[in-house]
């Protein structure tokens, strides 16, 4: 099966949150209760959220001295790699072959460690339950499951939102910012972030003036940053078990000489 | 529309001015960003910095209510320029015609105006004609009173300057978007222009309209693959509720409502059925008597006869205006005592609303028919009144949605689609048909009964089909819309189009326009033979619902450079299923089109035998191309304009109430003093309220109302939707952040809005997207307050139709809801 | 004299009491409404003050003292003995402690049990709650004896005697199995504890009459895994934790650092213990430990110094920032006044200054592992974090429930063990 990807075209977004909406109304998420706005423009909600998995951000931004009104999407990144898997104690979270991070409610005990682990700030706790669980995007994994596209990509009228291979997306991705390189800048936003991930940007302006976490993301995976100290677990029992058995024994041979007369064994 | 959504991807510029269609109509970006894709340039002109201009190219902004001086200015730069398709405009336009020398224009006011009536005398404006009385045209297009150079001498005071001056524009970015619209003149290069209530809700809004008319027949870019001139419809239905006649003035199929005078069938038919004398004409609406006939017939059936006027007498003649803003002026006065109110919310959507709830009360009875308990519903029960002093008897009939039910959906591009329906209505909620079938049934009882005139109901044809649940069926409806005949050996057969409709009462049509989509099986071609669900049984016969077929166009079996998105076979589209409308300028005079990679339609001499026949779209008339071959003229041709007795369009335009060139009036309440003429505003308004109206010196700031995605309309169905309340929650004022440092107000902060007529809160947005504006040599601000809410459902809070005027456009009566004056202030925290 | 500190003990008593009591209610509160009614955690700052106390310092604190303990039972002699008891226990009830605490901050403690059958060894936090239980596990049979001897069950004692030292060589393999999955390490592993305990059994090596040594190595090398294993969790926010803290070699650092504090831990303990029994201070012993602890120190110092060098961290320690200041604050408080203390020969025998400088280390740690936890890591998007008088509540009163149970145990078995029974039965 190969891996599939969502590319996200920030300048064919129109900001119409259809896709907020969509998803929503997949996953029949409650509303949440807001007040005005949340951000410049018409940003609701504030963020991410345990109802909110899909996010369209609006931002006011000057781009050579002209005004801009330029929106972005927050979502979960479903990186190659994710760190929140291999964060996971317990296998709740799945990368399905497919590309969709999932989530195996039944097996989470709640420890948030997916939460830390996450370069994106993605996942999400029900914090007000008392049996409370992650939640978070999963690309319509159960949707791809029957042939069709994950509801945001449904649901966007311009082409924003397009779902394929992700090879091919990446193709895609580097066709369009070839095809118009003044109207893009030149980077894939996922195509080397946490490792790469199966969401893809592209933006006409910068990532980080639109909110994206650009240079605290690391390009390895999540899981390099911990591999190292997880393969010295063996060494260190080995060498601790030899040492302290070692110097044990010969320390007790060297005391045991004169203190053999006292009587250990009476 | 006179294209179609799908057809914008063609577009080499696309206009958006006077309307935000990225915001309000979502879906048509997916054809704008499709013509982006193959390279097009898209043009956001607006007061706002809205989501279209964000997905815009190139953004010129504009002070809210000057339309035509903008568009004004750009007819005068592809003249000065002479970016004009002067082939096209010569034989497709009335450019060529002399206008009798009594027309005249000084000091702002057309030859003709009576200024205590308010009212122009249009016959001063009448083209001159010959002794066949055919009018006298120039072809050189110099002769001075041709209307090509009354044109170019009236837009000449629409200079650059000028016009920036009264706009507010800033002149580089103005410059630029003249340009590049303009470049458009070239015949292979065509602009399309979408507008919507941005230029309609002025005091001048047809006019508006006529710039962009005028604008785009220079260019030669009318009847045109990604061309026209482009409404987009506010509501996914407006289209056809406009067709079947919602509006005061016209019956189903924009027959015009009898006058009091027309006491006979024969009086209105001499008065309303134009005549031509030109042997090139189509003149199309000579064929008003058959369409009117037949109209009747479908109303009252075997009771409409030859003898009897066909029951002409059963309508109604109202004297007068009785658009919206009258109408409820008339409940305020006391004249109408009941409302019936179909899906619509006044309380919200209606300007001065304030004035509107308290009109409410005047009533007897009021009916809501709504899927929400509306701001209209509990107008009794709203803040601050108290309900045992509201005396009116109010009905709510819980109503089906849309998806609740079977009908009819007629886009803007006038396609008629089918729905069915995907869910059962909650609970005692009933569809419109139901509930009027048995509005209609008690009142037919009640009237056999006796009561003065009772004829016109007792003999309403209402053969719908009606089952055990009082479910009319609504195939039979659109059956009868589309007409059969009522005698002759055919009785019973679906009518095959309405060339074949007649004045004799053999046949009836309930909406001329839409005969032929509802077919005979015998009648059908192609693959709606095919079997599937737009195979029904009406009446008998065996039909074709054409509004359902659902067949796409096979990619590889469309013509070489053929425009895509005709597709015949998806639903059906008015007149005749011709997808663009006026097609028959897209060609030249050999039939040949003008851009030959996205041709609409083409003479192939080949074809029919080698008579030759037209291919592609359904031609706007099938005659020959106005040549032969070796390029003599066809007397057996007609010109491409066939609605139009002139079979031309018009360049000078003498069917409106104010003018027959557009010309720029400042909004009833502005800032500034007109420009251009002593004339303020549009002097043939009706202004209702004068001593409402508001002084700049106490109300400096520009105000303009408009819809947000997220909401819709009056807000009853997406106010009670908490997904988008999450969204768009509260009511809100935009405004720049030089007037909010001005004002000391900060985003968040509660504002007050006033104007002469009330006083709204809202929150305050502060954002770089609104900027002053420098007008006539002084700095203007503007403001944006969306006017969806009110104080039903779940997301409650002000309307701002509680500021805007009453006062509409000179012809249609729209109301003028996107210019007025108001003041802003930041409201102290108690 | 006596009664007065009796009525102290009352009084202290009676606070901890309450505390406790508060604890169990708001924990209660908790479990019925959520995490989100008593803390201020939030989407951003998953985890807060339980994680940076009561797991991260708790651990530190009550493993710490035990290693080194542990450490000086195997090499240091007999004499160190009786230090040990009172280390197991402060580990155990530490343990058992933190536990309530995790069971407090996991959404689903309920299913805490799935970390036992869903096995994934790649996470930090699979090793974390593998060595929490496999370490509890060991505690549990170290302190037995204490229980057996209280009521004279000497024929479950020689049992335990016998069979705990491959109890815990199977709780070794099997943590090999499930964390390290390599046959060839899982043998090699396997063998050298099982030649141990043979050599043990059969005579070759010294056999420890008061506790077997095989418990003792399970013991530490649990201990060493576990408290590098919590370091080893924050290697997974490079993006996230400040670069004053996040370092590759973090599972080093937290696991020197818990050295250093378990020996203050030994040195608290031993006179917190003595005065409240009204026993003489070891200060023979301590002075020794306070010793090691100015080493520990030094090398702690070293390491964190050369670490921040190598990786070039510099200017952020100097600008002025939340989290400079704490930083700051963690090596002056926790590493430099009291290695000062420790370097001064006066000090360096004093009891009291022992004491306080054992203080100082351990808050130091408490800072330390705050601010690796909590006050180091940024998170986009996300509103700040300050635990809520809630959070704190609860941890006080889990503290406080297990100060009182340790005072109880201690009161009522033969925790310090005396002198003269302690001689070899």
């Amino acid at each position: 099966m190969a891996m599939n990807a969502l590319l996200i075209d920030l300048p064919r977004c129109m900001g119409c949150r259809g896709c907020q909406v969509a998803c929503k109304h997949e996953y029949k998420r409650a509303a949440e209760k807001t007040e005005f706005f949340a951000g410049p423009g018409y940003q609701n909600p504030r963020d991410l959220s345990k109802d909110t998995w899909c996010l369209v951000t609006y931002n006011e931004v000057l781009v050579n001295g002209r005004f801009e009104w330029v929106f972005g999407k927050r979502q979960c990144m479903h990186c190659q790699v994710p760190g929140c898997i291999s964060a996971c104690p317990v296998q709740a979270l799945e990368k399905l072959p497919t590309g969709p991070v999932v989530y195996h409610k039944d097996k989470c005990i709640g420890c948030r460690y997916c939460m830390l682990a996450c370069p994106f700030v993605v996942p999400r706790f029900e914090f007000d339950s008392w049996n409370p669980y992650i939640t978070k995007c999963t690309m319509c994994a159960h949707r791809q499951a029957r042939g069709e596209i994950p509801a945001c990509a449904k649901a966007c009228p311009t082409g924003a939102i397009t779902f394929g291979e992700r090879d091919a997306m990446v193709r895609e991705a580097q066709q369009r910012i070839a095809n118009n390189p003044n109207g893009y800048v030149h980077h894939i936003y996922g195509l080397h972030e946490a490792g790469g991930t199966c969401v893809l940007h592209i933006s006409s302006v910068p990532f980080e003036k639109l909110g994206y976490i650009t240079k605290k993301v690391p390009t390895s995976p999540m899981v390099a940053h911990t591999e190292p100290a997880m393969k010295g677990i063996p060494f260190v029992m080995f060498g601790l078990a030899a040492i302290l058995g070692l110097g044990y024994h010969l320390r007790t041979r060297l005391e045991r000489q004169p203190a053999d007369g006292a009587g250990d064994r009476q | 529309m006179t294209n179609h959504w799908s057809d914008m991807a063609h577009a080499d510029v696309v206009m958006i001015c006077g309307s935000n269609a990225v915001e309000n109509h979502p879906i048509a970006s997916r054809w704008i960003e499709r013509a982006k894709a193959n390279g097009a340039v898209v043009l956001s002109c607006d007061p706002r910095y809205t989501r279209t201009t964000a997905f815009a190219d190139h953004y010129c902004k504009m002070r809210s209510g000057t339309d035509i001086a903008f568009v004004g200015g750009m007819i005068n730069y592809a003249l000065q320029n002479d970016r004009v398709n002067r082939e096209y405009v010569r034989h497709y336009t009335n450019a060529t015609f002399l206008v009798n020398p009594e027309y005249d224009f000084e000091a702002g006011l057309f030859a003709g105006y009576d200024a205590g009536k308010r009212a122009y005398d249009a016959s001063k404006w009448a083209y001159e004609l010959d002794e066949q009385g055919v009018p006298v045209r120039d072809m050189t297009m110099e002769h001075p009173r041709c209307v090509f150079q009354l044109l170019k001498k009236h837009f000449a005071r629409y200079d650059m300057d000028t016009v920036c001056s009264i706009t507010g524009a800033p002149r580089e970015d103005y410059e630029k978007i003249c340009d590049v619209f303009t470049s458009t003149w070239a015949p292979d290069r065509v602009a399309t222009w979408l507008y919507a209530m941005g230029t309609t809700q002025h005091t001048h809004g047809t006019q508006n309209i006529r710039t962009y008319a005028i604008l785009q027949l220079l260019l030669g870019n009318i009847g045109m693959a990604g061309g026209g001139v482009n409404a987009l419809r506010g509501e996914s239905n407006v289209q056809g509720s406009t067709d079947m006649a919602l509006l005061f003035h016209i019956l189903p199929g924009y027959l015009k409502v009898p006058a009091p005078p027309l006491q006979t069938l024969a009086a209105y038919l001499e008065k309303n059925t134009p005549k031509s004398n030109d042997p090139s004409s189509g003149n199309w609406w000579q064929n008003t008597p058959k369409y009117m006939v037949s109209l009747l017939k479908a109303w009252w059936g075997d009771h409409a006869t030859k003898e009897n006027d066909f029951c002409y007498n059963y309508l109604p003649k109202p004297s007068g205006d009785r658009s919206f803003i009258s109408l409820f002026e008339a409940i305020y006065a006391g004249t109408i005592k009941g409302l019936l109110c179909f899906g619509q919310n006044p309380a919200v959507g209606g300007p001065n609303s304030n004035k509107e709830r308290e009109a409410l009360a005047r009533l007897d009875w009021l009916v809501c028919v709504d899927l929400f308990e509306t701001d209209t519903a509990t107008f009794w029960k709203r803040p601050g009144v108290d309900p045992s002093k509201i005396q009116t008897e109010v009905f709510l009939l819980p109503a089906a949605a849309s998806m609740e039910k079977q009908g009819s959906v007629v886009n803007s591009g006038r396609w008629a689609q089918w729905r069915y329906a995907a869910a059962k209505p909650p609970g005692d909620a009933r569809s419109d048909a139901w509930i009027v079938t048995r509005l209609v049934q008690e009142l037919k009882a009640l009237y056999e009964a006796g009561g003065a005139f009772p004829e016109p109901i007792r003999h309403l044809t209402w053969d719908y089909h009606v089952d055990d649940h009082g479910e009319p069926d609504i195939q039979y409806v659109a059956a009868e819309i589309s007409g059969y005949y009522m005698e002759g050996e055919q009785k019973g057969r679906q009518v095959l189009n309405f060339t074949k409709l007649a004045d004799d009462g053999s046949t009836c049509s309930g909406c001329w326009i839409f005969c032929g989509s509802y077919a005979d099986y015998a009648d059908g071609k192609g693959p709606e033979l095919n079997d599937g669900p737009h195979i029904t049984e009406v009446r008998g016969r065996k039909t074709i619902n054409r509004l359902a077929k659902r067949f796409k166009e096979d990619p590889a079996k469309v013509p070489e450079g053929r425009c895509r998105g005709l597709d015949p076979d998806w639903a059906w589209c008015w007149p005749l299923n011709r997808r663009i409308i006026y097609n028959r300028a897209s060609v030249d005079h050999q039939g040949q089109p003008w851009s030959p990679h996205r041709w609409v339609i083409r003479w192939n001499p080949a074809l029919a035998d080698g008579k030759g026949a037209w291919e592609g779209d359904v031609p706007d008339g099938g005659w020959p191309p106005l040549n032969n071959p070796d390029g003599t003229p066809n007397p057996a041709s007609r010109n491409p304009f066939l609605m139009r007795p002139e079979g031309v369009a018009c360049l000078f335009a003498t069917a409106l109430t104010d003018g027959p060139f557009p010309e720029h009036y400042e909004p009833l309440e502005s800032p500034v003093a007109n420009l251009l003429s002593p004339q303020q505003f549009n002097p043939v308004i009706k202004v209702w309220e004068p001593d409402l109206i508001g002084d700049p010196r106490e109300f400096p700031i520009v105000a303009t109302t408009y819809r947000v995605c997220e909401h819709w309309q009056a807000g009853a169905m997406t106010r009670n939707a908490s997904w988008l309340v999450e969204l768009m929650p509260d009511v809100f004022v935009e405004l720049s952040a030089d007037l909010a440092q001005r004002k000391g107000i900060h985003t968040g902060d509660w504002v007050r809005v006033s104007t002469k007529r009330g006083t709204m809160r809202a929150r305050a947005l502060v954002t770089r997207r609104f900027e002053p504006f420098f007008v006539a040599g002084k700095l203007v601000d503007q403001i944006g307050i969306p006017w969806h809410w009110g104080y039903a459902g779940l997301a409650t809070g002000d309307s701002a139709n509680v500021l805007t005027p009453h006062v509409g456009d000179a012809n249609t009566m729209i109301p003028e809801y996107k210019a007025f004056l108001c003041r802003v202030e930041k409201e102290e925290v108690v | 004299m006596a009664t007065e500190t009796k009525a102290k003990s009352g009084l202290g008593s009676g606070i901890l009491a309450l505390l406790a009591a508060g604890g169990i209610i708001l924990a209660l509160y908790r479990f019925a409404t959520g995490i989100g009614s008593v803390s201020n955690l939030n989407q951003g700052y998953p985890w807060g003050f339980w994680i940076g106390f009561d797991v991260l310092t708790g651990i530190a604190l009550a493993a710490g003292g035990f290693v080194v303990a542990g450490l000086m039972h195997m090499f240091g002699g007999e004499k160190y003995h009786p230090l040990v008891r009172p280390t197991i226990l402060t580990a155990f009830l530490g343990y058992l402690l933190f536990i309530s605490a995790l069971l407090v901050d996991l959404g689903r403690p309920w299913t805490i049990w799935h970390m036992m059958v869903m096995w994934h060894h790649e996470s930090p936090m699979f090793e974390v709650g593998w060595c929490v239980m496999l370490y509890t596990t060991i505690l549990f049979l170290e302190f037995l004896p204490v229980v057996f001897e209280r009521f004279r069950w000497e024929r479950l004692q020689r049992i335990w005697r016998n069979v705990s030292p491959w109890i815990a060589i199977a709780l070794l393999v099997l943590f090999t199995v499930a964390l390290v999955q390599i046959p060839a390490w899982i043998i090699a592993i396997a063998a050298v504890l099982v030649a141990f305990q043979l050599g043990v059994d059969l005579g070759f090596i010294h056999r420890n009459p008061r506790m077997p040594t095989m418990l003792m190595m399970a013991g530490i090398i649990f201990s060493t895994l576990h408290q590098s294993s919590l370091g080893t969790l924050f290697l997974i926010v490079p993006h996230k934790l400040n670069a004053i803290w996040y370092t590759p070699l973090l599972p080093v650092h937290f696991f020197v650092s818990a050295v250093a504090a378990g020996l203050a831990m030994v040195i608290v303990e031993s006179t917190l213990s003595a005065r409240l029994f009204g026993r003489r201070i070891e200060l023979h012993l301590l002075k020794d430990v306070g010793n090691l602890l100015a080493w520990a120190i030094l090398f702690y110092l070293a390491l964190r110094g050369l670490d921040l060098v190598f990786r070039g961290v510099g200017m952020e320690l100097l600008d002025v920032t939340p989290q400079s200041i704490a930083f700051w604050a963690e090596v002056v408080i926790g590493l430099l006044i009291p290695l000062a203390i420790l370097l001064t020969p006066e000090f360096a025998t004093s009891g009291p200054w022992l004491f306080w400088s054992s203080i100082l280390v351990i808050i130091g740690l408490l800072l330390n592992r705050l601010n690796v936890s909590v006050i180091g890591i940024t998170s986009e998007y996300a509103k700040t974090y300050y635990p809520h008088w809630m959070e704190l509540g609860i941890s006080a009163g889990i503290v406080s429930l297990g100060v009182l149970v340790y005072i109880y145990i201690c009161r009522n078995f033969p925790v310090y063990v005396d002198e003269s029974s302690s001689s070899h039965r």
